[in-house]
């Protein structure tokens, strides 16, 4: 099967892709465990759990805390990161299925109609469902194309990055780096994999966040050229 | 005028009657989920825009269009005949077909690349001929030939496959001519004129009103989407910068960008999106750009009025369709006759594309009728004035009911080893009644366009 060439901006596309639809999905399920906790346990754990993501949100009940969660003005809003994960399935929609690409601006259509609307419980299970559908239908491809894998290695990433700042797992972290290192490797033979032997936070996030910079060799390929040019010139 | 009805349309509606009506919403919403979009910048703002579909489509019988086929391949062959002219001997100036002056005005035409052969000698590798239906004559007639960038040919392909999934019995009981073999025609011409590499598409980027078609061609033909910084050129060869480090060689640019913004060394210095020293290449012969460098002095709307001329001239036949009556008001006796009958004309400015720039006559007031004749005195060159074409209006499904509007046709030629011409083509229907201006950037709509043969 022939596979078509992938560039450093569609890369980078596919990947964040594939992240902002990982953390949208595991926010909404933050957001469930969120829900029960702020109705009769623990009001305020929803503040300090986007604490943790240098997020402040505010809100007066349950409800309102979904509200938030979906629709508030910040970047970790499952609003804001819809968005940004369609802008970059648009950019790349060609390598993309169709049926994952259509039901992704279905989710952002929905979110435009209906923002500042109650959000339900069954609402957020939707949304759940949707993202899940549009991960899964790469997997279902015969050819494990390279924007599969760049789509797999941002959910990841993001994973990892999410488990991190939440939960300081870090342990978790490294039972499963084995995975993302084949894919960082099978999309990049030059790839050396990552280990994580710090309990350091902000280390353990810039390991796990250097990765893609281990597989998109863009400097390189900018430096060579620059080099010849200006032997060439010169 | 609606166009009277056929023994294939009249299938059509025989057919029509029978089906579920309620599914012509899937239409709208399928254009929506997937984002099949026209998109306008308007005051300053980006708005993506479903590009508006009408579901009774345009037949056309297949004798007609074989005509029509026939017409156009002639009409394509003589155009890149010409610009292979112009950018060469310019025999056509020198035997007096088409004055020099014409040429060298023209806003398209580049005389830095006088010289420069493209590989197989190909122009004009995809062509958008426009053409509407004169209700006295019958007679298709020619209104636009564009050589450049011409858009629009995703929107029939995509919403066939739509409606074939919706309106099953419409495929199963008439004989419709396929459209699916064009991303394989695209693909050949590609290859045909490859220079040793990939073959990439060249988008301005995202927020170009036509990017769903950008990044459905490279869908469909398998060539990878290319913005200008993913791009390089290194001594004179194109190369694609892959994400792992890697330069692939590039041999074919389908581009979907004007020539002003290709190359900021060779054109506008102020292009973001064009491929620094990519001109160099192409002078070299190291890749082919499709369409070709330069093709704008061909589809000047002052060149339109020599096509028939070129036609005899190249090809040594008479023109199998004709052009609009046109004037020229560079000539004396075609500027007395422009501007005593003004009123009745359409003017147009030859600089101007997309539906701008045209002038009904009769719609004018006192004051912008003279403001326009004083413009032509001032540079004849810059305007061709047309006879009004009465061209058919088609049904449309709007307001609850059927209306008529008026509507062209934009047939899709592929310059490869061989030229074809897809068998269908875009249609494009004015959303106002009475309406001339169909084009897509004027808030027209469209419709797909059935070739039946009974």
């Amino acid at each position: 099967m022939m596979e078509t060439a992938i560039t450093v901006n569609a890369a980078r596309y596919l990947y964040w892709k594939g992240r902002y639809l990982q953390r949208a999905q595991t926010m909404l399920k933050e957001l469930m465990i969120g829900y029960d906790n702020v109705i009769d346990r623990n009001f305020d754990y929803g503040r300090h759990h986007y604490e943790k993501l240098d997020v402040v949100i505010d809100y007066v009940d349950a409800h309102d805390f979904l509200r938030q969660g979906v629709y508030g003005n910040h970047s970790s809003s499952i609003a804001s990161m819809i968005l940004i994960a369609r802008e970059n399935a648009i950019e790349t929609r060609n390598l993309l299925d169709e049926r994952g690409f259509a039901r992704l601006n279905l989710i952002h259509s929905r979110i435009l109609s209906e923002c500042g609307k109650v959000v339900t419980p069954r609402i957020l299970e939707d949304f759940i469902d949707d993202i899940a559908f549009i991960l899964g239908i790469f997997s279902s491809e015969l050819g494990r194309t390279k924007a599969y894998n760049f789509i797999r290695l941002g959910q990841y990433v993001e994973r990892f990055d999410l488990i991190l700042r939440l939960y300081e797992g870090f342990d978790l972290v490294n039972s499963e780096l084995d995975a993302m290192n084949t894919i960082a490797k099978r999309l990049n033979h030059n790839y050396q994999p990552s280990k994580i032997f710090t309990s350091d936070l902000a280390k353990g996030l810039a390991i796990v966040n250097g990765v893609i910079d281990k597989v998109i060799e863009e400097k390189a390929c900018i430096l060579e050229l620059t080099e010849k040019e200006s032997q060439t010139q010169g | 005028m609606t166009e009277p009805i056929t023994p294939e349309l009249q299938k059509f509606y025989d057919i029509f009657d029978g089906v579920d009506q309620s599914k012509v919403s899937e239409f709208k919403d399928f254009l929506e989920t997937n984002a099949v979009n026209f998109n306008l910048f308007k005051e300053g703002n980006f708005i993506e825009r479903s590009f508006p579909f009408d579901m009774i489509p345009r037949i056309i019988p297949k004798k007609e269009f074989d005509h029509l086929q026939a017409g156009i391949v002639q009409r394509v062959r003589a155009l890149n005949a010409f610009l292979n002219d112009i950018y060469t001997e310019q025999k056509i100036v020198q035997d007096g077909i088409v004055p020099k002056e014409y040429i060298d005005s023209a806003t398209g035409y580049l005389p830095a690349f006088a010289g420069v052969v493209p590989p197989k000698g190909i122009r004009t590798h995809i062509s958008g001929i426009d053409l509407v239906k004169d209700t006295v004559s019958g007679e298709w007639v020619i209104l636009e030939d564009n050589l450049r960038v011409p858009s629009g040919v995703s929107y029939p392909l995509t919403i066939r496959r739509a409606f074939r999934h919706t309106y099953p019995e419409f495929f199963e009981q008439m004989n419709i001519s396929k459209l699916r073999q064009y991303g394989t025609q695209l693909k050949e011409a590609m290859d045909y004129v490859n220079t040793g590499g990939l073959n990439v598409v060249l988008t301005p980027g995202r927020y170009n009103s036509a990017f769903y078609e950008h990044s459905y061609l490279a869908k469909i033909t398998g060539a990878t989407l290319v913005s200008g910084d993913d791009l390089v050129v290194e001594n004179e060869v194109v190369y694609l910068r892959s994400y792992d480090g890697e330069r692939l060689r590039v041999g074919a640019i389908y581009r979907r960008l004007d020539d002003d913004f290709l190359d900021p060394e060779a054109f506008d210095e102020e292009s973001l999106i064009g491929v620094p020293h990519l001109m160099r290449a192409y002078r070299a012969g190291n890749v082919a750009v499709m369409n070709g460098i330069g093709n704008g002095v061909a589809d000047d709307k002052g060149i339109y009025y020599f096509v028939p001329e070129m036609i005899r001239y190249y090809l040594k036949e008479e023109p199998i369709l004709s052009n609009a009556p046109t004037y020229l008001p560079y000539y004396e006796k075609d500027r007395e006759y422009v501007l005593a009958n003004i009123d009745k004309l359409v003017i147009k400015d030859v600089a101007e594309a997309g539906g701008y720039g045209v002038l009904f006559g009769n719609r004018l007031t006192p004051e912008q009728r003279a403001q326009i004749v004083a413009k032509i005195i001032e540079n004849p060159r810059r305007f061709i004035a047309q006879e009004v074409i009465e061209f058919y209006d088609l049904p449309c499904m709007l307001n609850g009911g059927i209306e008529p509007r008026k509507a062209d046709l934009r047939a899709y030629v592929i310059y490869g080893e061989a030229i074809t011409v897809s068998m269908g083509g875009l249609t494009r229907y004015a959303m106002e009644e009475g309406n001339y201006l169909v084009n897509s950037s004027q808030g027209g709509g469209f419709k797909d366009t059935w070739v039946v043969e009974l």
